[in-house]
C-alpha cells in the first residue's frame, strides 16, 4: 500500500537546539493517515520520546492519538488529560495548528510536513514560500510544494484542485499536475525527447497530450495544433498561467470548509446524508396485507429481556388478540397470536436478530380472523388509576417498535421523574416509510396513546419530533394539536442517525448522554410513532401488539407497499405475495433480501424469519458485489461516528481476536447505525465486525 | 480536500452525444459533492431519463469498485459512446487511463480546500512546505495564514488586525504575536 504520511520528525540536530532550556515535556502523537493501517503505535512517538531522554529531558505523558487534526476529538482528549508543562506534537502541520488553538500552553512540532511523494522531487521555480527575511527563521528555501492531492482510494493520480477542469480537452492529462510549469496552452520549448527539462525521468505533459492528438509535439506549437486537429478542441483562449492565477470557487474555500462541518455538526456530532429513497412508497397508503397467511411462527422473544412462556399447548385453538405467551419477570414482555387457528407447534425457530434457538409458537390459520373475548375497548381511561393503565399497557405485550424492543412499560416506570415525552417520527432510515404512513393515518390512535403516556408518567409536556422531509405530517400533527397545550410539534433537519434516541436528545435539547447515562435519568422518555400508536390501539379498540406496518420496497421491487403485517408472517410468504420468490423458493440470484433498512437491516438468506415486533421493513435490492480492501486510515467513519469512537479498529481487532482491545474502544457504545460502514472508501463491513465482536463479547 | 462545482449548463450540454455514458461518483458525495447532484442537472436541461446511461460507482478513483458497478452496463460500456465523469479530477484521470479508447469528460470543477482529503474539512491548512515553522509562531502557520506567506513577521499592509487584502481575512503574524504572548 502507498504510505502517503506527510510528516517526517525533524533532524536530531534541529529538535536538541529546540528543546534547549525547556523541559517537562508532554508529546502528543498523530498515529497518520492515508497509510497501512496498523495496531501498533507509529515509530516516531518512541524514537522522539527516547531523544528527549537521551537529552536528560523529563516527559510527563505520551500519547498516541488518532487523527489529530479532528478538532472534536482533539478538543475532549485536551480537556481529559489535563495537560502540562511543554507541548511536543509529532503530526503534520495541520495537527499541529489544531492542538495551538485549542491549549494556552507552550505548543512544539517535532515534524516538517511533506508533500506526498510523487512532488517531493519537482522544484518549484516559484518564489511564494521564500522567506522575506533571514532574520526570524534563518534563509532556507523550500524546495518542495503541493501542486496535487491524490484521491481518497489513494491511487497515483492527482488533481489540483484548480476549479476549472480542462481534462475533457487534454485525453486526461492533467496539464496543472503533469507539467511542472502548469501550463495550459501547450509546451513550453523545454523539453528534450519527450521529457521534461526539470527531471529526465518526467513526461513532457504536453507532449504526451499532442501525441494522444494525434499530432507531432512542437515546440509552443501544439497548441495550435490541437485547436487545428479537432475544431472543437480550443485551448487557445486560455492564458499561459499557473496554478495560484486560475479563478477560485464563488465561495473561499474556508467559508466551503465551513459549510461542510456545520453539516456534519448539525444537531449532533458525525452522521450522514444519504439518499432517503423513500419516494418509492411514502406516498402510498397503509394496507393489511392482503395475503393472510397459513401459518404464523411467533417468537416468544421479540423484546429486550427474558423469553416469554408459552401459555397454550399444541392442539388449541386461539383467536386474534389471545395471549400465547406470559412474560416472565420484570423485563419481559407478553405475547398475543395475531391469527385465529389451532397451534401447531412449539418449537425451535429462526429469529431476525437473536440465534436460531429461540421458542416459537406455530399457529395455523383458520382464516377467519375470529376476535379473542379479551379484545375489548378500554373506554373511558382518563378515571383510570395509574397503576391500571401501567397493567394495561403491560398486559397488551407493547414493546418499542423502533428496532431494540424495549418492553415499554418498564420504559415508562422510571424511578427518576420524567419531565418529558419525546415522541420520534424522524424516521431517518432511507427507505422505510411505515412511521410516516402511521403518523399520517393513525393521527388519532397516536394522540390518543401520547396522552395516555402523559398521564401514566405525569410528564409536564411531549414533544413529537418529525423529519422536515414528511411535510404533510408535520403539516397534520401541528392542525391535531393546536388544541393540546401539552403537545409541541418540533420539525427537525433530517440527518441520518436522527432516530437513535441518543441523537434526537442531543438534537433537540443540545444535552449529549453519558454512554452509562439513560434518557430516563434526565427526565425524558422516547418512545417511537408506532409504539405510541399501538398504546392508542390497545385502549381504543382493545387490541394488544399483534401486528405492525412494514415497508416493502426496493429497487427490484416492481410495486413498493406499505402493509400492516400480522406478527409471525414468514418474509417468504410476503416475498411470494410481491413475486418475488421463483419456483424454487428462492429469489434471483441478482437479487438480495434485507430485513429492516439499508444502514442498520441486514441481508438474510433464510426467508422463514418472521415479521416481529421490532420489524419495519424488507427491501429487495440488487445484491452488492463487494470489492472489500484494506483500511487505509482515512479517518471518514471517525468523522460521521455519531458516537464519536474509532470505528477503523474494529474489524482488525476482531480478525486478530483481540476481544478486550475490542472493548477497550468502546465497542458497546457503537449503536449499529452503519454510518461507518456507508462511508468507508474500503468497503469494510465495520458493523458486522462490531456484532460479531458484541457478541462474544456478551 | 476537495469540492466539487458542475460545469455550467452550456459546457455540459456541448459535451452531450446522444450515446453518452454518465459515471457518478457516489464515493466522497457526502463531503465534496454535497449540493449538487448532476444527473438531476441534466434532467433539468431536458435530457430524459430514458436517454442516460448512467452508472453510479462508489469511489470512481478506485477502479475495483468501478468494475463491480460496470459489470451490469457492459454493453453500453462496449459501445464507443463518450463518457462523462460526475467526480473530482482524480477520478477523472482514472478513468481516463482504464479506458484508453474512449473519450472522458469531466463534468465537474475540483476546488482546493484546506485540509487534506478525507480527513476533516479543516480551517486550518498545511502547505507540506517540508520545513515546519511552527515552532517559533505560536502553531499558527505563517506561509496558510498569511496572504504573501511571510515568514519574517507582518508585512505592514495589515490594519486593526486584519490583512489589506480582505477585510475578512486576519493578519496571521497579528494573531501569531498574540499568541507568543498568551504562550510566553
Amino acid at each position: 500500500m502507498k504510505d502517503f504520511t506527510k510528516f517526517k520528525l525533524k533532524d536530531r540536530e534541529a529538535l536538541s537546539e529546540l528543546f534547549v532550556g525547556r523541559d517537562n515535556f508532554t508529546v502528543l502523537a498523530c498515529k497518520k493517515c492515508f497509510k497501512e493501517f496498523i495496531l501498533e503505535d507509529e515509530p516516531e512517538c518512541g524514537e522522539l520520546v527516547s531523544l528527549l531522554k537521551s537529552l536528560g529531558k523529563s516527559v510527563s505523558d505520551c500519547h498516541s492519538v488518532d487523527f489529530l487534526c479532528n478538532k472534536f476529538r482533539t478538543t475532549r482528549l485536551l480537556e481529559s488529560l489535563n495537560l502540562q508543562g511543554v507541548l511536543v506534537v509529532v503530526s503534520c502541520g495541520l495537527g499541529v495548528q489544531t492542538v495551538g488553538a485549542l491549549t494556552e500552553l507552550p505548543v512544539f512540532t517535532a515534524c516538517d510536513s511533506i508533500a506526498p511523494p510523487k512532488f517531493t522531487t519537482a522544484p518549484t521555480t516559484s518564489g511564494r514560500f521564500k522567506p522575506s527575511s533571514a532574520a526570524f527563521v534563518g534563509s532556507t528555501t523550500i524546495t518542495t510544494t503541493t501542486l496535487g492531492q491524490h484521491s481518497m482510494s489513494l491511487v497515483n493520480k492527482f488533481c489540483a484542485g484548480c476549479g476549472d477542469c480542462v481534462l475533457g480537452d487534454t485525453h486526461g492529462i492533467c496539464p496543472v499536475v503533469d507539467c511542472a510549469k502548469s501550463l495550459l496552452n501547450g509546451e513550453c520549448g523545454g523539453a528534450v525527447g519527450g521529457n521534461c527539462e526539470v527531471d529526465s525521468d518526467r513526461d513532457c505533459a504536453w507532449a504526451t497530450i499532442a501525441e494522444l492528438q494525434g499530432v507531432a509535439s512542437e515546440p509552443d506549437g501544439a497548441q495550435e495544433a490541437i485547436a487545428q486537429g479537432d475544431g472543437s478542441l480550443a485551448l487557445s483562449h486560455l492564458p499561459k498561467h499557473r496554478l495560484p492565477l486560475l479563478h477560485p470557487p464563488s465561495l473561499p474555500a474556508s467559508k466551503i470548509s465551513e459549510k461542510i462541518r456545520q453539516k456534519r455538526l448539525d444537531g449532533f456530532y458525525g452522521g450522514v446524508y444519504n439518499k432517503d429513497c423513500k419516494e418509492f412508497s411514502d406516498f402510498l397508503p397503509l394496507i393489511d396485507f392482503p395475503a393472510s397467511p397459513r401459518f404464523v411462527t411467533i417468537p416468544m422473544s421479540q423484546h429486550k429481556g427474558t423469553s416469554a412462556d408459552p401459555i397454550v399447548s399444541v392442539g388449541d385453538r386461539v383467536k386474534v388478540g389471545q395471549k400465547i405467551g406470559e412474560a416472565v419477570g420484570t423485563l419481559s414482555s407478553s405475547i398475543h397470536s395475531s391469527v385465529s387457528g389451532r397451534v401447531t407447534a412449539i418449537s425451535f425457530c429462526c429469529h431476525p436478530n437473536l440465534s436460531p434457538d429461540t421458542l416459537a409458537i406455530t399457529i395455523e390459520s383458520d382464516a377467519k380472523n375470529e376476535l379473542h373475548n379479551s379484545v375489548l375497548p378500554i373506554g373511558y381511561w382518563e378515571d383510570l388509576d395509574i397503576l391500571d393503565i401501567d397493567a394495561i399497557i403491560a398486559e397488551k405485550g407493547i414493546v418499542g417498535m423502533g428496532g431494540a424492543g424495549f418492553p415499554t412499560p418498564i420504559k415508562l416506570k422510571s424511578q427518576k421523574p420524567i419531565r418529558t415525552i419525546l415522541i420520534n417520527g424522524c424516521e431517518s432510515e432511507p427507505y422505510i416509510t411505515a412511521d410516516h404512513r402511521v403518523m399520517l393515518e393513525n393521527t388519532e390512535e397516536i394522540l390518543e396513546g401520547l396522552k395516555i403516556i402523559l398521564k401514566s408518567t405525569n410528564a409536564e409536556r411531549a414533544i413529537v419530533v418529525i423529519g422536515d422531509n414528511k411535510c404533510d405530517a408535520i403539516e397534520l400533527f401541528l392542525d391535531r394539536t393546536s388544541e393540546l397545550p401539552h403537545i409541541e410539534i418540533l420539525p427537525v433537519a433530517v440527518k441520518y442517525p436522527q432516530g437513535s434516541e441518543r441523537m434526537l436528545i442531543q438534537r433537540v435539547f443540545g444535552i449529549e448522554l453519558e454512554p452509562t447515562q439513560r434518557p430516563n435519568d434526565i427526565g425524558i422518555i422516547v418512545l417511537n410513532v408506532n409504539t405510541t400508536k399501538a398504546i392508542g390501539d390497545a385502549f381504543l379498540y382493545g387490541t394488544p401488539l399483534i401486528n405492525r406496518p412494514v415497508t416493502v420496497t426496493g429497487e427490484c421491487m416492481s410495486q413498493p407497499a406499505n402493509f400492516m403485517i400480522p406478527i409471525g408472517t414468514s418474509v417468504s410468504d410476503i416475498l411470494s405475495y410481491c413475486n418475488v420468490l421463483e419456483s424454487d423458493g428462492d429469489v434471483h440470484p441478482d437479487i438480495s433480501i434485507t430485513l429492516g433498512g439499508t444502514m442498520m437491516g441486514t441481508v438474510i438468506t433464510d426467508f422463514d424469519i418472521p415479521v416481529i415486533k421490532g420489524t419495519h421493513g424488507i427491501l429487495i435490492q440488487p445484491r452488492k458485489q463487494s470489492a472489500q480492501s484494506d483500511c487505509i486510515r482515512c479517518g471518514r467513519c471517525v468523522d460521521v461516528c455519531p458516537t464519536m469512537l474509532l470505528p477503523l479498529y474494529y474489524s482488525s481487532l476482531l480478525d486478530s481476536q483481540d476481544y478486550d482491545k475490542m472493548a477497550d474502544y468502546n465497542v458497546f457504545h457503537c449503536i449499529e447505525c452503519g454510518c461507518c460502514d456507508y462511508i468507508c472508501p474500503s468497503r469494510i463491513e465495520i458493523r458486522r465486525a462490531i456484532k460479531a465482536g458484541k457478541k462474544i463479547l456478551v | 480536500m476537495f469540492n466539487l462545482t458542475l460545469k455550467s449548463d452550456n459546457e455540459l450540454l456541448s459535451m452531450l452525444t446522444p450515446d453518452t455514458i454518465f459515471v457518478v461518483c457516489m464515493g466522497c458525495d457526502e463531503v465534496i459533492f454535497p449540493e449538487i447532484d448532476g444527473v438531476a442537472a441534466l434532467r433539468r436541461m431536458g435530457v430524459s431519463r430514458a436517454d442516460l446511461t448512467v452508472v453510479d460507482t462508489f469511489y470512481v478513483c478506485n477502479l475495483d469498485y468501478f468494475e463491480v458497478a460496470m459489470q451490469s452496463h457492459k454493453g453500453q460500456f462496449a459501445s464507443n459512446g463518450r463518457i462523462l465523469v460526475f467526480s473530482c479530477g482524480a477520478g477523472v484521470q482514472q478513468l481516463t487511463s482504464y479506458f484508453a479508447d474512449k473519450e472522458v469528460f469531466p463534468a465537474c470543477n475540483t476546488h482546493l480546500l484546506p485540509g487534506f482529503q478525507g480527513v476533516t474539512p479543516s480551517e486550518f491548512d498545511c502547505a507540506l512546505c517540508g520545513d515546519c515553522h511552527l515552532n517559533y509562531t505560536g502553531a499558527i502557520c505563517p506561509i496558510t495564514s498569511c496572504a504573501k506567506s511571510l515568514l519574517g513577521g507582518a508585512c505592514g499592509g495589515a490594519k486593526n488586525g486584519f490583512c489589506e487584502i480582505d477585510s475578512e481575512t486576519e493578519c496571521g503574524w497579528e494573531r501569531i504575536y498574540k499568541r507568543i504572548n498568551i504562550q510566553n
